[in-house]
């Protein structure tokens, strides 16, 4: 990529001698911008957000009560500007750009825009996910099994969405469902020993219902997972353990359950 | 499989860490996307007794330069062979989010999930919360960190 469509317009130019303070209100403005310094009619260096604020006052409140702001109000652009940038063609390439950061080689004098670390940045991230494999390779879908008949139409909703984009995708779906542990009152009264039996039968009934639900031509690539405890933290390892690219999951509306996967998946969550 | 997804967008760059997921998600069928900005409102500012500027003034300023960066998505999107669409609206990004949706034809909404921490968290509703509460759509969201890459 040349450098000439990445570079943007630099927000502005300014004088050598003029006012930090002057030039950091113009920045305000621009986080992410940089003004151009001139001196005497030639390029000085460049200002940046970063440059004014490690010249201005401490970030620290209790030790920026003790410097005087006319300690630092009469400073100029020249005394926190960047001097010396690496100075390229517009024709250069990126990776020419990068080479010249790393070397700090100059050329040239006419400014005709500026490019940041953060630009370079941008397009290596957008060159890596282009190279990225478009598809997805590993979904996984949560579903409840109760048996309220909204419930089980969220359930359904989120199956066939998952089947959806795995058929198209050629991709392996993870069946999961989270089982609550048993109730204490139910806990307490079973026999001792038997506990550990029903809930193994609970497992089995639970993986046997959820094969069920998935249709015999989809069967080579479901597998089918059933988990015991918190649901949201079910979901997560699940998640985790299989590498999936994407959650499906029902249970709108407003599902706590949906929201507490949403802030913590390592994938992106489709809420159906 | 839902083909046309709107895609909200804030005006910076955050949002756009769900750009890449819906390429991913349309690649195998293809499909349209329509990219939604939503920016508060423009104010008209006043100091003493002149009007410095009027709020269809900020509104047009902030429009412009939404509509630059909207522009680059748009336009990498266009060459993965995807029919794009872009707008910038004002308001209340919950309420025209779900409009647009409606009168788009979305058949899901993606989005990048933006959550305040802290007390802000209990003091504020979540944009996210509320379009998955009151979407008729599916609607595909990602976290801001934290969350592997496309």
């Amino acid at each position: 990529m040349r450098i000439k469509t990445l570079m943007r317009c630099s927000s502005g130019i300014v004088e050598a001698r003029e006012s930090l303070a002057a030039a950091a209100m113009r920045l305000a403005s621009d986080p992410g911008g940089c003004l151009v310094v001139m001196d005497g009619g030639r390029l000085a260096g460049v200002l940046t957000p970063a440059d004014a604020r490690a010249a201005g006052p401490s970030t620290v409140p209790c030790l920026a009560v003790h410097e005087l702001p006319a300690f630092t109000s009469g400073l100029t652009v020249a005394d926190a500007m960047r001097r010396d940038p690496v100075i390229v063609p517009p024709d250069a390439t990126s990776s020419d750009v990068a080479h010249a950061l790393r070397t700090r080689v100059a050329d040239s004098v006419e400014v005709m825009g500026v490019v940041t670390t953060t630009d370079l940045l941008g397009s290596l991230v957008e060159r890596l996910e282009q190279e990225t494999p478009p598809r997805l390779s590993r979904l996984l879908v949560a579903v409840s099994l109760a048996a309220s008949p909204g419930r089980r139409r969220s359930m359904h909703t989120a199956l066939d969405v998952a089947l959806d984009i795995t058929r198209r995708h050629g991709a392996m779906l993870t069946l999961l469902h989270v089982m609550r542990g048993l109730s204490r009152r139910v806990a307490e009264g079973l026999p001792a020993g038997v506990e550990a039996d029903v809930q193994r039968w609970r497992l089995a009934e639970a993986r046997a219902a959820l094969a069920r639900l998935v249709p015999r031509e989809d069967r080579s690539t479901t597998r089918v997972d059933v988990r015991a405890g918190d649901v949201v933290e079910g979901v997560l390892n699940s998640a985790a353990t299989t590498g999936a690219e994407l959650i499906v999951m029902g249970g709108r509306p407003g599902a706590a359950v949906v929201r507490e996967t949403i802030r913590r998946a390592p994938c992106p969550v489709l809420a159906t | 499989m839902f083909r046309r997804i709107l895609v909200l967008l804030d005006d910076g760059l955050v949002g756009r860490r769900i750009v890449p997921w819906v390429r991913r998600l349309l690649a195998p069928v293809g499909g349209d996307v329509h990219l939604l900005v939503v920016l508060a409102p423009g104010r008209t500012v006043i100091a003493g007794s002149r009007t410095l500027s009027y709020a269809n003034q900020s509104e047009d300023a902030a429009r412009g330069a939404a509509s630059l960066e909207l522009a680059g998505v748009a336009a990498r999107l266009r060459d993965d062979g995807f029919a794009v669409s872009s707008e910038v609206r004002f308001g209340d990004p919950r309420a025209v989010a779900l409009d647009t949706a409606q009168a788009w034809g979305a058949e899901a909404i993606a989005l990048v999930d933006v959550a305040a921490r802290g007390a802000r968290r209990w003091l504020t509703r979540n944009v996210a919360d509320d379009i998955i509460q009151k979407s008729p759509v599916p609607v595909l969201v990602g976290r801001v960190s934290g969350q592997r890459s496309a």
